[in-house]
């Protein structure tokens, strides 16, 4: 544990990135404290507001307002919170699945596997975001269906990598040793092989983080994911396409806000893989 | 050396030749179903089809709802009003394409094939192309029309089984367009059938060339129209689906003249000096209906209550930019019989909180609003529009929830009835009133599941009934006055705008009219 | 190889079987139904429904379609599109020249200017080289692809004007088709050198927001992969012979590195074709991304069932294509997986 800090703080950008992760938590969490007004409280009279500037009544509003005259810092304040969130309910879904799927493969092997792997197969052979579209029009439209969708996209990874471990460290000795002692299965599975193979576990669920809240924004921007008047940053991004021109801050801010949280994850996952790898921490 | 020179200029003396011919880009919305108006439902069809390949007997006068002469010259109707005796126009050429060569000019033939085909089941074309003819039957014409007669070869005669105010006019939409016979047995003939969808021939004044698929479809004048050769030689439309690409399009020359322009962008391609604006008022209603047949809204003074609720000033600013006036009556005041006199429901909260205390709902209650899912020009953006109808309620104490589904889904519900509030438009078929008051408002619409309020009220049923089978539009006009005034008391509708419609186009481009269908025609225009 | 070929094909029936039967139920579960689509906002008659519905063959049992559908799809029919009356196989093939011409330049930019980056980075390890070029292929590879187009959009197309805003070449030029891809087709027509460069100016933008990923991937890889390499044994022994750098880069390191590279290339085509469908939809690029998202909301079965095989097929053979590269890059593994 302590090689694994030293290790993960020697990586600056994994550091940084950790603790602007921190940040984002702090402003999801706090989001009612820290916005300047209610996210869905509609001014009127003070549409597409230019950033720092006062509306008729004396408002300030930091970041101007959106196109029906709604304070544009709050809806990014209150996004961060739908962002987060859903990049942790894809994350648990997928790991919760994941698990039961991946070890099931990965331990039993024979019929298990190769029907399990099958299924993986057939997600894998269809383009991911058209087959999230498809589960959202099925489901319909909302944040939860949108996270659902996401979430089986997004389930191979976890299954293929989860199995990918418990394959290697079933070979190995320990495990072995213990069928002979005709230790149960569920025992083995979960307490001797799986605590082995949580490395690359915590680097996919950190990198799951990241391709979660992408694809949900995606299908917010394709208008298949949250619905009014949620502040979700996909959705606030196709809201304002059309002023792509004419009040540029309502497209550039929100994706600014992905790109910056979804980069996070990603440090903070190559990070945490160099800390955890030691087949890379050591090469050189 | 020299011969190089020559060469040159040889190339670029064919080169100028070319540039000559006047190419006209229209910057379109959506790819057309199909080439044949009669299978089409939507504007993307129409006008790359009716209004560019096809004439009807009859033709809307440009930039009117005025019926004028096309393939017919002129009619009369007998005076039970059951017969229309048509003669056609003579010397009229179809469309010669790389496949097929007309041996013969227009005439009566060619209309007992284009009605056939859609009222006669056994009819050789009837199935061709899955053929369901939505239009031609959502407008009760295979019911209206008994019979049509061929007299002569320019004589032909409708026989219909009722009167029917609105036939004439019908006569002029896009699914009346003429089709060629002698092109129906040629292609018969070759057991092609079902090009005639897809490689169309008519009358009209451009001739198909080709499409290709999701990006453009070509079209060369028609140089033996009937009305003279179009002013521009090539017409090119440029499938463009998004709106926004639309305007940056015209922006940067790429096309002539969009359709639909964003009400967004009409500020920005103002402001630009090679581009220009027309608008005219369009002959449409948006609305949000209240389904009358579930509570609280079978009680009118929570519909009344709702009417004073809603800031419908603030969505023309904040939605309609400016380009749309709140609405106080279903049909547009450029529709004949527009009751001016209505009085408005003016934005007071107050009073919509009393109306509620005396409906026993002084406490609010609960309830949805379905968002309109599609952008249309009588209502934009039905999610923020619904974003400030939630706010405006939320202040008399409704607590709304916004609930929306894809275009098809929300579509079916709706007709189902599923809805509590529901926001929805409508824009004129015909230019006829019965077309808002009947096809929205009636009690058959109910069933037929274009009522979306599935509001049926009986002393309203009796005026639109009585207009209906009059052609004196004095009398009609006197009963669409009265049932507007029904409407009003009743309000099973907030009717929430008639938007301007607007063309943005450069500034060179001439001669063009805007329809108060919101169909684009091109004959007629010019670039300079 | 031939074997491999053979036994990889049929490994893959089952996992089209899944494709089919996965396609064919989920848009028919999906609400809304293709009849209703036609009419917007008028409505339709229960009479006129009924007939179509006929008309459509969608009254029969629902297994019988779905048996009807895959038998016919065995023989390459697909049906017809409910929409345009066409045969699905007909409309695919429309458009997929033009998903196939903008993933192929997106790819070939990513590999281009990926793998040169991850060789650079990987040289200069540790040096401000490497922190710049793998912090900016991070954000690369961070990048929600939908925004990034409209970044540039904003930028190239209109404020500068550099670039067309959408579209595959100007509409100016009548192309005939003779393959679809309009970077070849383009000298058919009458200005052959014009052609062709309106038909690079429309690629380049899509082509280049569509590499954006893929590209980081790769040069993170490449980067990674040669690190991995550079670290081994053999590799010491030929720099202490005396080989420059370079040299051992060049020769050496980068063969066997390239066996994760290609892994990742071919994992990515996948990838490529999901960014297709964002970027044909900001950039009106007529390619089957957007047709089939637009088939999904008009609920054209026919379209939605048949493309979605058709597409998994493609994926198949792509995977299967990498394999073979796979083997070929690295005969080593030739004995062992035949």
């Amino acid at each position: 544990m302590k090689t694994f800090f030293k290790n993960f703080t020697k990586n600056k950008g994994a550091t940084v990135a950790l603790f602007l992760l921190i940040c984002f938590l702090f402003v999801a969490i706090f989001a009612p404290l820290l916005a300047p007004y209610s996210p869905n409280e509609i001014f009127e009279d003070a549409y597409k507001l230019q950033p720092m500037s006062y509306a008729a009544n004396g408002n300030l509003h930091l970041l101007g307002t959106d196109d029906i005259g709604r304070d544009f810092l709050s809806r990014l304040i209150y996004g961060t919170r739908v962002s987060f969130g859903v990049g942790l309910m894809v994350v648990v879904l997928d790991l919760i699945f994941g698990l039961l799927l991946g070890v099931s493969a990965g331990y039993f092997g024979g019929k298990v596997d190769a029907f399990i792997m099958r299924l993986v197969d057939v997600i894998m052979s269809l383009p991911s975001i058209l087959l999230a579209i498809v589960i959202v029009a099925l489901l319909g439209p909302s944040l939860i269906n949108g996270i659902i969708a996401v979430s089986v996209v997004a389930l191979p990874n976890f299954i293929r990598i989860i199995r990918a471990a418990v394959m290697a460290e079933k070979q190995k000795s320990y495990v072995m040793a213990n069928t002979n002692f005709g230790a149960s299965h569920f025992r083995k599975a979960v307490l001797n092989i799986l605590p082995n193979c949580l490395a690359p576990i915590i680097v996919q669920t950190s990198l799951g983080f990241s391709d979660g809240i992408l694809n949900v924004a995606a299908l917010g921007f394709l208008g298949m994911g949250a619905q009014a008047p949620t502040p979700e940053w996909g959705v606030m991004l196709t809201d304002s396409k059309d002023y792509l021109e004419t009040a540029s801050w309502l497209v550039t801010m929100p994706g600014l806000c992905i790109l910056v949280l979804v980069l996070c994850f990603n440090l903070m996952g190559d990070g945490l893989r160099d800390a955890l790898d030691p087949k890379l921490r050591g090469s050189d | 050396m020299r011969l190089i020179t020559f060469l040159i200029s040889l190339f670029m003396a064919f080169n100028l030749s070319a540039a000559k011919k006047k190419t006209f880009v229209y910057c379109s919305e959506a790819s057309p179903k199909i080439f044949n108006p009669q299978l089409g439902t939507d504007g993307a069809t129409f006008n790359a089809s009716s209004r560019t390949i096809y004439n009807r007997l009859v033709e809307f006068k440009q930039g009117s709802t005025k019926v004028s002469p096309g393939l017919a010259t002129k009619w009369t109707v007998s005076k039970d009003g059951k017969e229309f005796t048509f003669d056609l126009r003579k010397g009229v050429q179809f469309h010669t394409t790389e496949n097929y060569t007309p041996k013969r000019t227009f005439n009566a033939d060619d209309v007992l094939f284009s009605f056939n085909r859609m009222m006669d089941k056994s009819h050789p074309y009837h199935l061709v192309n899955g053929g369901t003819y939505e239009y031609f039957r959502s407008m009760d014409m295979g019911k209206v029309i008994s019979k049509v007669e061929k007299l002569d070869e320019y004589k032909i005669k409708f026989i219909l089984t009722r009167p029917e105010a609105p036939f004439l006019a019908n006569l002029a939409m896009d699914f009346a367009s003429i089709l060629s016979a002698e092109y129906g047995d040629h292609l018969a003939a070759k057991k092609q059938k079902e090009k005639i969808d897809m490689l169309p021939v008519g009358t009209g004044p451009f001739v198909f060339k080709k499409y290709v698929k999701d990006t453009l479809i070509r079209y060369t004048a028609h140089v033996g129209y009937y009305e003279g050769k179009a002013k521009i030689d090539n017409l090119i439309f440029s499938i463009t689906t998004d709106k926004s690409v639309r305007t940056q399009k015209l922006k940067a020359g790429e096309c002539h003249f969009v359709n639909e322009p964003s009400v967004t962008d009409i500020a920005s391609i103002r402001a630009n000096k090679k581009l220009k604006v027309i608008s005219q008022p369009g002959l449409n209603v948006g609305y949000l209906a209240m389904n009358t047949e579930k509570k609280p809204f079978d009680n009118v003074l929570v519909r009344q209550a709702i009417n004073h609720a809603l800031n419908r000033e603030a969505y023309m600013k904040a939605i309609y930019l400016g380009n749309a006036t709140v609405a106080k009556n279903p049909i547009p005041p450029t529709m004949w019989s527009y009751q001016k006199a209505t009085k408005g429901y003016d934005f007071d909260p107050e009073k919509a909180k009393k109306l509620l205390k005396k409906a026993g709902l002084e406490n609010g209650f609960e309830t949805t609003i379905w968002t309109l899912p599609v952008s249309r020009p009588y209502n934009p953006s039905g999610k923020k529009m619904g974003e400030m109808m939630q706010a405006d309620l939320a202040k008399v104490g409704i607590k709304v929830k916004l609930v929306t589904f894809k275009w098809t889904e929300y579509l079916k519900k709706a007709s189902a009835g599923e809805h509590d509030m529901l926001q929805l438009g409508w824009t004129g078929d015909n230019g006829d009133p019965d077309n808002f008051l009947n096809t929205l408002l009636g009690c058959a619409a109910v069933k037929a599941g274009s009522n979306y309020a599935r509001w049926c009220n009986k002393k309203y049923q009796f005026h639109v009934e009585r207009a209906k089978v009059s052609t004196d539009i004095g009398f009609r006009s006197k009963h669409y006055k009265e049932a507007q005034a029904i409407f009003k008391q009743q309000v099973p509708w907030v009717t929430i705008a008639h938007s301007k419609v607007f063309k943005a186009m450069a500034k060179g481009v001439t001669g063009y009219t805007q329809s108060p269908f919101g169909s684009d025609i091109f004959y007629g225009v010019d670039i300079q | 190889m031939f074997k491999l070929i053979v036994k990889r094909l049929i490994a893959s029936l089952p996992t089209l079987f899944g494709v089919s039967l996965v396609a064919f139920a989920f848009i028919r579960l999906v609400p809304g139904d293709p009849i209703l689509a036609m009419f917007g906002e008028r409505g339709v008659s229960e009479e006129m429904y009924l007939e179509m519905q006929a008309n459509l063959g969608l009254d029969k049992p629902v297994i019988q379609q779905y048996f009807s559908f895959v038998g016919k799809a065995m023989t390459g029919d697909f049906g017809n599109s409910i929409v345009s009356r066409e045969p699905v196989i007909k409309e695919f093939f429309a458009r997929f020249p033009a998903t196939i011409e903008l993933g192929f330049l997106g790819m070939f930019l990513a590999i281009l200017i990926g793998i040169p980056i991850g060789i650079i980075a990987a040289v200069k390890r540790n040096t401000p080289w490497d922190y710049t070029l793998m912090g900016t292929s991070l954000v690369g590879y961070s990048m929600p692809i939908f925004w990034w187009a409209l970044v540039l959009i904003m930028f190239f197309s209109v404020n500068k004007g550099w670039t067309p805003v959408s579209g595959r070449i100007s509409v100016m030029y009548d192309i005939n088709r003779v393959t679809g891809l309009l970077l070849i087709d383009s000298w058919f027509s009458d200005e052959p050198w014009l052609a062709f460069k309106s038909a690079v100016h429309h690629l380049i933008l899509p082509a280049f927001v569509l590499a954006t990923v893929p590209l980081a991937s790769i040069a993170r890889m490449t980067r990674s992969s040669l690190l991995e390499v550079l670290g081994e044994d053999y590799i010491r022994t030929a720099k202490s012979k005396g080989l420059t750098l370079k040299a051992v880069v060049v020769i050496h390191a980068l063969r066997n590195a390239l066996i994760p590279i290609v892994t990742v290339i071919g994992l990515l085509l996948g990838a490529v074709l999901t960014g297709a469908i964002l970027t044909e939809t900001i950039f009106s690029w007529p390619g089957i991304g957007r047709w089939l998202v637009t088939a999904v909301e008009a609920r054209d079965y026919p379209i939605v069932q048949g493309s979605i095989l058709l597409i998994a097929c493609v994926i198949i053979f792509v995977n299967l294509m990498v394999d073979i590269t796979y083997i070929i890059v690295n005969p080593t593994l030739r004995d062992s997986n035949t």
